[in-house]
């Protein structure tokens, strides 16, 4: 087999953070490529730079045997290498024909569209892939997933693609359409093409690849042919390596009364999926932290609690009485309070000073009348910032000049002078730096010793396994657990992420 | 297999102007009962005639929202250009060339938009409104605030005409044939609605989103000196006020009217047609009925929102 691509010591840092550190990837003509490893491992950036959407810092790329620079997206395509995206960019509005031809459509002189020869063209082409059963006059928006996907794929093909890079691209797919999908790609792959294909589900790694290069922490960990006797406890103990452990403080409080409980509550993934059977609780005072691989569905279970997406069956228990909770508002009145993923975005306005974002919740408590009590407003900002460790003087500035950790403490601080008696987290430590990363735990600890019951939306297992006295595991079976603080270590947590075990904590 | 339930193009067409042409068939009824003056060829012909300079703004406001965009600034375009060429017309200046150079100006008008939007990535909202006040600015100083009178013959004989209905409706008709046949048959009209449908991902194929972002103002400028030679030829004379209030609103929500979104991705060149129809109407008949023309406002305001809230509701479903 020949080789199609070739990576050799490719590094890129992004700020302090070294994403790929002399990776190589060798990708051959007729293969399916399995690109695996954790969250954050580095695979994306790799591809991201094969497709121009990231220049290396260093490092060397040759496509069929000769050097290429690949600055841009439009150079990557000229070599035939392009993207199948998780998020399809296909344009919703247009039909399959266009779709299918965008940027290169048949026209007669004057830039005049030849649209029957490019409908009978498109026919044929999704009919050679075996899937001649998609309308080429149908709106794209209107197609499921996979038929999507496969129009991408033939999209890509038209365009003189060789070599495809799919991004998890069956986790929006029932079992039936993956499997047609697994069949396009290997009819494209027969024809000496290559697929690089990303994934967390490693059954389907496993009986889809050919070859495995397995990335941790931005360096290559292993290079291994699929085989029998490849299992996915191998393709794991490669992905995670040996795990050292790293210090997050906790502290133990007096757990009291069920705070929020769920019962059998279910809701659909912004992919689609539905999941079903969510249980757990969680008590004042205490830490539950609920986690699984990014796409899982954390985010969306977080936001069917405050009343952002609708619950399709199920029940909440707040302080022991069931709440239909339909809207962020009646969340909040009920109780909780959530601290999104996207501080910058949602926590915070960014133009007022921390003081004011810090009380913005909890005015109705610092008024005389309508006025504000100005004074005892900077007195209790104050008292909070410095249980915080966080810099007076921050306090008095806008909050669009803080830093990630700092910013997430003024919105922790907003929820601790809040009412909340539940707070919920949705990726708490996304985007600081490691040392703030501590100090982000250190204060939900602190939060549970307050008597609140705090809740934790996490991709990261280190975190969660630091901070939770208890953890829920969202995998692509459901929803498991749970298993108390110490029933699990980081290899064990992975397993159950990846579905690899189903055995129920006690 | 193929095309297993696919609808005649008329068909599919009625489907989807059904509510635009219904509502126009209402309000005409209801004018033909409320006025004995309305329903008449005459008066037809009249909305016809008042209904050109309309469509041609938003035939050129078409490309713009498909894009993704918006231009404010064509009421403007329109008064300033006409005030360029009705000064080159008295002073001695040949037609044509006069005309010419026009047309460069508002091209000109168009492409600064364009570039100014697409190389700052700003939005075109802000752009073109700034653009509107430097451009009526413009138009002020270039007149002195005065009207500028006597129109060649050739020019009035061409634009204006002097049969019963003017030769403008003619005019705008075949610009909005040409940009049907642009937007529905070419890989510059796919390229415009791919821009709005979704700017990355025309652009991650190789798509250049900034010349045909740069276009479609440039066709909007194109399109606002068209307008403008009619409205000089209906008044012969050129008004540094004019397009001022109403004109550049309907230019805007004519489309919209018709189908068209203001989040871009579609283009629907009929629907621009039957929305300034309803606009027109809706003034003849007011106008028949004695209804001053400052209550037209309200009433044309009115029938925006209404549009508009049709068309996100249309949407949800």
């Amino acid at each position: 087999m020949s080789t199609l691509v070739e990576m050799r010591s490719l590094k890129k840092n992004f700020g302090g953070i070294k994403a790929l550190q002399d990776v190589n990837l060798e990708i051959a003509a007729g293969e399916i490529h399995g690109l695996l490893g954790e969250n954050g491992a580095g695979k994306s950036t790799l591809m991201r730079i094969l497709c121009g959407l990231e220049i290396p810092d260093e490092g060397m790329i040759r496509v069929e045997g000769s050097e290429v620079a690949i600055h841009k997206p439009a150079d990557a395509q000229a070599l035939g290498i392009g993207m199948i995206p998780q998020e399809l960019i296909l344009i919703d509005g247009m039909s399959v024909t266009e779709n299918i031809f965008l940027g290169y459509e048949k026209c007669s002189r004057f830039g005049v569209l030849d649209q029957k020869q490019m409908r009978t063209r498109a026919h044929e082409l999704l009919d050679s892939l075996g899937s001649g059963d998609i309308d080429p006059d149908m709106f794209i928006g209107l197609l499921p997933k996979a038929d999507q996907q496969i129009v991408a794929i033939a999209r890509r093909i038209l365009q003189g693609g060789k070599v495809f890079i799919m991004d998890e691209p069956t986790s929006a797919l029932t079992e039936k359409e993956t499997e047609k999908l697994f069949k396009v790609i290997r009819t494209i792959c027969g024809e000496g093409n290559a697929v690089v294909f990303i994934s967390h589900r490693l059954e389907e790694v496993l009986e889809i690849c050919s070859r495995f290069t397995i990335l941790r922490d931005g360096k290559n960990v292993a290079s291994i042919p699929n085989g029998p006797e490849v299992t996915k406890r191998d393709l794991i103990a490669h992905m995670i390596g040996n795990d050292i452990e790293e210090e997050f403080p906790h502290t133990a409080a007096e757990p009291g009364d069920k705070v929020l409980e769920v019962a059998n509550l279910s809701f659909t993934t912004s992919q689609g999926r539905e999941v079903k059977d969510v249980n757990f609780h969680v008590r004042a005072g205490e830490v539950v932290g609920i986690t699984g691989l990014v796409g899982v569905g954390k985010t969306e279970l977080s936001q069917t609690l405050m009343g952002l997406r609708r619950s399709t069956g199920g029940s909440i228990y707040i302080r022991g009485k069931e709440k239909k909770i339909h809207s962020p508002v009646k969340a909040v009145r009920n109780g909780l309070g959530y601290v999104t993923e996207d501080r910058r975005g949602e926590g915070l306005v960014l133009g007022l000073r921390s003081l004011y974002n810090m009380t913005l919740g909890s005015l109705a408590r610092i008024v005389r009348g309508i006025v504000i009590k100005l004074r005892y407003e900077r007195k209790i900002g104050l008292d909070y910032a410095s249980r915080l460790n966080m810099k007076p003087e921050y306090v008095n500035l806008e909050a669009r000049k803080l830093s990630g950790g700092n910013q997430q403490k003024v919105v922790v601080i907003r929820q601790m002078m809040g009412d909340a008696d539940v707070i919920l987290f949705d990726e708490p430590t996304k985007g600081i730096d490691v040392g703030a990363k501590a100090e982000i735990a250190r204060l939900i600890s602190s939060l549970s010793g307050e008597q609140k019951g705090i809740c934790i939306f996490s991709s990261e297992p280190r975190e969660i396994l630091g901070v939770s006295d208890r953890i829920y595991v969202l995998n692509n079976q459901g929803f498991v657990g749970p298993y108390e603080r110490g029933d699990l270590d980081y290899k064990q947590l992975m397993a159950i992420e990846f579905g690899e075990s189903r055995t129920t904590g006690v | 297999m193929l095309g297993t339930i696919r609808k005649s193009l008329a068909g599919r067409t009625l489907d989807r102007y059904r509510g635009v042409i219904i509502s126009l068939i209402v309000i005409n009824l209801f004018f033909t009962f409320a006025s004995e003056y309305y329903f008449s060829v005459y008066n037809m012909m009249n909305i016809l005639d008042h209904s050109a300079i309309s469509l041609i703004l938003s035939i050129g406001m078409v490309f713009v929202l498909a894009s993704g965009g918006i231009d404010l600034s064509v009421g403007s375009t329109l008064a300033f250009t006409g005030i360029i060429a009705a000064l080159l017309f008295v002073h001695g200046v040949p037609t044509l060339v006069a005309m010419i150079i026009a047309i460069l100006v508002g091209i000109g008008i168009g492409l600064i938009n364009g570039l100014v939007i697409s190389h700052y990535k700003l939005q075109p909202f802000i752009v073109t409104l700034a653009m509107l006040s430097i451009v009526r600015g413009l138009a002020l100083v270039f007149s002195g605030g005065n009207p500028i009178i006597g129109m060649p013959a050739g020019f009035l004989a061409f634009f204006a005409g002097d049969s019963l209905i003017g030769n403008g409706i003619f005019i705008a008709l075949g610009m909005t044939l040409a940009a049907a046949f642009v937007l529905e048959k070419t890989r510059f009209g796919t390229y415009v609605k791919a821009l709005g449908g979704s700017e990355e991902a025309t652009f991650l194929v190789g798509v250049k989103t900034s010349t045909i972002k740069i276009s479609v103002y440039i066709i909007s400028g194109f399109c606002a000196v068209m307008a403008s030679f009619l409205f000089m030829a209906g008044m012969d004379a050129a008004e540094p006020i004019a397009g001022l209030t109403t004109e550049w609103m309907e230019a805007i929500a004519a489309p919209i009217i018709g189908g068209n979104s203001l989040d871009g991705g579609k283009a629907y060149v009929l629907g621009a047609v039957l929305g300034v129809l309803i606009l027109s109407c809706i003034k003849s008949g007011l106008n028949m009925m004695g209804v001053g023309q400052h209550y037209q406002q309200i009433a044309i305001g009115s029938v925006i929102v209404a549009a508009v809230i049709l068309d996100s509701l249309r949407r949800k479903i």
